[in-house]
């Protein structure tokens, strides 16, 4: 667009007008120069195409009239042509008075202008224009021009020699001198305003480009300078440079390229090629390429300035700016609204050209005064992206302070809701602890009272029972503590399993003895239901295990009075090495109101009829959190006034006897008394056998040891032994084959079971039964005491 | 002054190396009697210290063979006690065992860290108390510095088996001998070992040499990098978990949280 004002008229102005004027008779014609102060020369012209450029003022005048043609006949061929024109004017003075006139030849850009002036057979030549030092002009100004003075009634002949490589912009005038001044202030003062307002403009648009890096408004900034550039250039500024003068035409060349580029790449920017698709963006770059380069060359290279594909090329950006127009539209690309206004001035401006191109509207533009003008659509799209970035920029302003606010608010909530848990959390524990000190005294007092009293009576007689009963108060009284002290550090809720492989019969056994203890207190009987296909070892965290069946046990013996309770172990169901067990403990106390079954879970809170008991109301909570933490879930369920049952199912791995620590827990019992009585143990457990074997020995045994019953009956064959301890489950033969052995070949021999699992006889039909049971792992103590009553038994038995 | 009298005592009626020497640091005498019953059995000379700073000041005149320690004592705790100890060329390198009933995982883990050799939670049981002092000043009396410091002119036949046969498990934990083979290599046979062991040892051959992979991998935890699943095979436990169940039930609290502590300071 920036040389689309340039040039588009020049070429054609002349043509069309030439055409459009036929009908003039030129030649010989007397022009009275004097009759008006303004005068437009073009109608009375003679003209002469020199092809060869070769002609002097001589042979011209030598080829008289015949050398001109009469341009109402012919339209001369050139436009951008290399050949000399060559005009012949007939001026003459009619008035009786002296007058000056200023002869301009056409727009300052022509650049070789040679003007004869005949009179009286003797000639004067002057010249002008980018070809001649500028020293050398007549008039050294913008617009070149040469005085002539015309005497009262005398006649001049006027040869003007035009050559120039731009188009041949050629309208002579004479003007006499105010007109000029006129006409050269107007012309310096639209100059001036626009220029004024576009650097003005310019200088604005780079800064607000380059603080907001609103990257099209920097480009749209530079295709403007470069096309304000160029139309100084064209304009004759370049006269303030004289050294610059003989560079015009590469110049204005390169400054064309330069906007060229920037004005491509504002397309690019604008139009928002890069979302257009591959194909789009392959041709816009191959035209824009093309552009680029022809324009380029076109500063250098003569011939290719003169075609028409540079022509062309140089209004290129018009048909570019419609068809991505379009694309955006048949692509669906969103323009900005100043990208909208953009093509459609565009669109006004190539209308309005071609509009020009037809008819006589082409005489308005005679004078090429809209080059300046022309720069508005750049301009206004200027200043329609500085508007635009203005306003972005406020948006995003107003968007940064209002994410900002919304921040603050969001967080202001945050810290209030923050604050709100954080204070209910703080009253709730405050309210847990204050119960739990209400119950502390309370609950820590009973167990040290009951302590006392045990004390007190043993004082006055020594019953052994007792002894035990204190001691076992006084434990319990440290797991009371124990829990206290988990609670209040919220251990429980981070506390890990510690799984271990153990025996689950000796574990349940020891179990039902405490809870026979616990239940003993209101006069209650436990009757532990074990079933007889439990595994025989599980892995499983027995400590916290024991914790809650304790828990529920002491639970059910504080809400029992001369009842009963029943702990009831079954295996649900087995699953490769799983195997699930149900656990359950069910009370005849005084139960509790259906619907409070999630209340009681909750730490101190009890059972609205649970006044009277002890406790602090942290053990049901404990059961729980810990049964979660195992995977599984108490289930309670009550009539009130008839009982209540608490029962989990949980999930366990089933171990193996190799995966034990020890078959028997130390005693550390001091008494050697083995007094060489031979014992045979029998266990096909490698690491039992040799730990019993240890124990034993260390105690003055003699240990024979054997991994199988066959093996035990070629040492009971061979050697004297005085009891026999056997585990009950080995493969291929077991105990109670071995039992059935012993009791047919020694009768009255003692044998010892010493199992993981109660005694279970295959076959009820024989009234088989071992002297003695022990249940895996028994205290070194138990075992001893056992070991040495069967031993002093036996020597009588073989005795009589 | 007191502790002279003690000295002299001491001197004039255990010369070195004959009898163990015990000393209790507790601020509650209560609390040890129970202990004190037990040890009476034995030919061991106990001292008791009421307070901290009296327990240090015999430790370093006595230089006993193992110490028995409370934690929470008036004017200064155990741990301070310990690290005192401990600074003391004299006194360094003397087995503590911490008998306090501060029971806390911290705790433990404090107790351990400043080397006590083991940490048993009041209320404890007499005689297994008695069983790992033995164990302790055993493994004590095999060290190099202690081997060093006076002949062994004095010890019986069965106590040098036994010393001997501790010797040879301590080389041998990872890849354990049968029981015969151990009481062949030390001059015996099996059940005269268990025997010994349970007379002089107070526990079984099985049950000592658990004691001793545990205070062997307590040293493994913290002077090495080996990880717990190395450790547990170096020492013979049958697996990481085997090794992870037993160290906890003993000490109270598992060797990654050991480790983690010592790791930690």
């Amino acid at each position: 667009m920036a040389n689309r004002l340039l040039h588009p008229y020049f070429l054609p102005v002349l043509i069309i007008w030439l055409v459009c004027h036929s009908g003039f008779v030129v030649a010989q014609e007397r022009v009275d120069v004097c009759a008006s102060p303004e005068m437009k020369l073009i109608g009375h012209a003679n003209i002469l195409e020199d092809a060869t450029a070769e002609l002097d003022r001589e042979s011209v005048v030598a080829l008289g009239d015949d050398g001109f043609y009469d341009i109402s006949q012919r339209a001369p061929s050139w436009g951008h042509t290399s050949s000399a024109v060559w005009l012949d004017f007939r001026l003459q003075n009619r008035s009786d008075s002296h007058c000056e006139r200023w002869l301009i030849v056409g727009e300052p850009r022509l650049e070789n202008i040679q003007v004869y002036v005949g009179q009286d057979g003797s000639w004067r030549q002057e010249r002008a224009g980018s070809a001649y030092p500028l020293e050398t002009w007549s008039v050294p100004a913008r617009q070149p021009r040469f005085k002539m003075i015309f005497e009262p009634g005398t006649e001049k002949r006027l040869l003007i020699r035009v050559t120039s490589r731009s188009s041949l912009l050629i309208n002579p005038q004479l003007k006499d001198e105010q007109s000029l001044i006129k006409s050269v202030t107007d012309r310096q003062l639209i100059d001036g305003f626009v220029l004024g307002m576009i650097f003005l403009v310019l200088a604005i648009a780079f800064a607000v480009g380059y603080v907001t890096r609103f990257y099209l408004l920097l480009i749209n900034a530079f295709a403007l300078l470069f096309y304000s550039l160029v139309i100084l250039v064209v304009n004759g500024y370049l006269i303030y440079t004289p050294s610059l003068l003989p560079w015009t035409r590469e110049l204005i060349g390169l400054l064309s390229f330069g906007t060229a580029s920037f004005y491509y790449l504002f397309f690019y920017v604008l139009f928002r090629v890069r979302r257009m698709g591959t194909g789009m963006n392959v041709v816009f770059a191959v035209y824009t390429s093309v552009v680029a380069f022809v324009l380029f060359a076109g500063a250098f290279e003569e011939p290719l300035a003169k075609s028409d594909l540079y022509s062309f090329l140089r209004y290129g950006g018009y048909p570019l700016a419609l068809v991505l127009t379009l694309a955006a539209i048949i692509r669906g690309v969103r323009l900005p609204w100043f990208a909208w206004l953009f093509s459609i001035m565009m669109l006004i401006q190539g209308a309005q050209w071609v509009w020009w191109q037809m008819g006589d509207h082409i005489w308005r533009f005679g004078d090429d005064e809209f080059d300046l003008i022309a720069a508005s659509a750049l301009l206004a799209t200027l200043l329609s992206a500085l508007i635009f970035a203005v306003v972005r920029l406020r948006r995003h302003e107003r968007e940064a302070v209002a994410e900002i606010s919304f921040m603050q608010h969001a967080e202001n909530e945050r810290l209030e809701k923050q604050v709100a848990l954080r204070t209910e959390q703080l009253r709730e524990s405050l309210q847990a602890r204050s119960s739990l000190l209400a119950r502390v005294s309370h609950d820590l007092r009973g167990p040290l009272n009951r302590i006392v009293n045990t004390a007190r009576q043993l004082k006055a007689e020594v019953v052994p029972g007792e002894i035990s009963k204190v001691e076992r108060i006084a434990l319990q009284q440290i797991e009371f503590i124990d829990d206290l002290l988990q609670f209040s550090k919220n251990e429980l809720h981070q506390m890990e399993l510690v799984l271990e492989p153990g025996y689950l019969f000796g574990f349940l056994r020891e179990i039902e003895d405490e809870g026979a203890f616990l239940a003993s207190r209101q006069g209650n009987r436990l009757s532990c239901s074990l079933a007889d296909d439990l595994p025989a070892l599980v892995q499983a965290d027995f400590r916290q295990l024991r914790r809650v069946l304790i828990n529920l046990l002491n639970n059910a013996a504080k809400f029992t009075r001369d009842g009963s309770i029943v702990l009831k172990v079954e295996c649900l169901e087995r699953k490769g090495k799983q195997c699930a067990l149900a656990f359950s403990v069910q009370d005849t106390g005084t139960g509790f109101p259906q619907g409070s079954e999630k209340h009681l879970l909750l730490p101190f809170h009890r059972g609205l009829n649970a006044k009277q008991a002890e406790g602090h109301g942290l053990g049901l909570s404990i059961v729980g959190d810990l049964l979660e933490q195992m995977g599984a879930k108490l289930v309670m369920s009550s009539q009130e006034g008839k009982g209540s049952t608490f029962r989990f199912d949980l999930w366990l791995n089933m171990a193996s006897e190799d995966e034990i620590d020890s078959v028997f827990t130390e005693s550390h019992l001091m008494v050697t008394g083995g007094g060489g009585h031979r014992l045979l143990v029998v266990d096909d457990i490698e690491f039992a056998r040799l730990f019993l074997g240890d124990l034993f020995a260390g105690y003055g045994f003699e240990v024979s040891l054997a991994a199988s019953v066959d093996e035990a009956l070629s040492i009971l064959a061979t050697d004297e032994i005085d009891l026999v301890i056997t585990d009950q489950f080995m493969p291929d033969v077991d105990g109670w084959a071995l039992l059935d052995n012993i009791r047919r070949s020694s009768p009255g021999l003692p044998v010892l079971l010493y199992s993981a699992h109660p005694p279970k006889n295959r076959d009820d039909a024989r009234a088989l039964d071992f002297d003695a049971t022990l249940i895996k792992p028994a205290s070194s103590e138990e075992l001893l005491a056992c070991v040495e009553r069967l031993c002093g038994e036996w020597p009588q038995a073989r005795l009589s | 002054m007191h502790n002279e009298d003690v000295v002299a005592r001491w001197q004039h009626v255990a010369p070195r190396n004959t009898r163990s020497r015990i000393l209790i640091v507790d601020d509650c005498s209560d609390d040890v009697r129970p202990a004190l019953l037990a040890m009476s059995a034995r030919e061991w000379h106990v001292s008791v210290a009421n307070d901290a700073r009296q327990g240090l000041r015999r430790a370093r005149l006595l230089r006993p063979d193992l110490i028995l320690l409370d934690v929470h004592m008036p004017h200064m705790d155990g741990f301070t006690f310990c690290r005192l100890l401990r600074e003391d060329e004299v006194t360094r390198s003397i087995p503590v065992i911490f008998l306090t009933s501060a029971g806390a995982l911290d705790e433990r883990l404090e107790g351990l860290q400043l080397g006590g050799v083991d940490y048993i939670v009041k209320p404890y049981e007499p005689l297994e108390v008695l069983a790992r002092m033995r164990v302790h000043l055993r493994l004590r009396q095999n060290s190099p510095a202690v081997r060093a410091e006076g002949d062994s002119a004095s010890e019986t036949d069965d106590e040098m088996v036994v010393r001997a046969a501790i010797k040879f498990l301590s080389q041998n934990l990872g890849a354990l001998p049968s029981l015969p083979d151990i009481a062949r290599t030390v001059g015996t046979h099996d059940k005269r070992l268990s025997r010994l062991f349970r007379e002089h040892m107070g526990m079984t051959v099985f049950a000592c040499v658990r004691e001793m992979r545990l205070k062997k991998s307590q040293e493994l935890l913290s002077d090495t990098d080996m990880s717990v699943q190395e450790i547990a095979e170096r020492l013979g436990f049958s697996s990481a978990g085997n090794f992870t169940t037993t160290f906890r039930k003993q000490k109270g609290l598992t060797p990654t949280e050991f480790r983690e502590q010592i790791n930690g300071q």
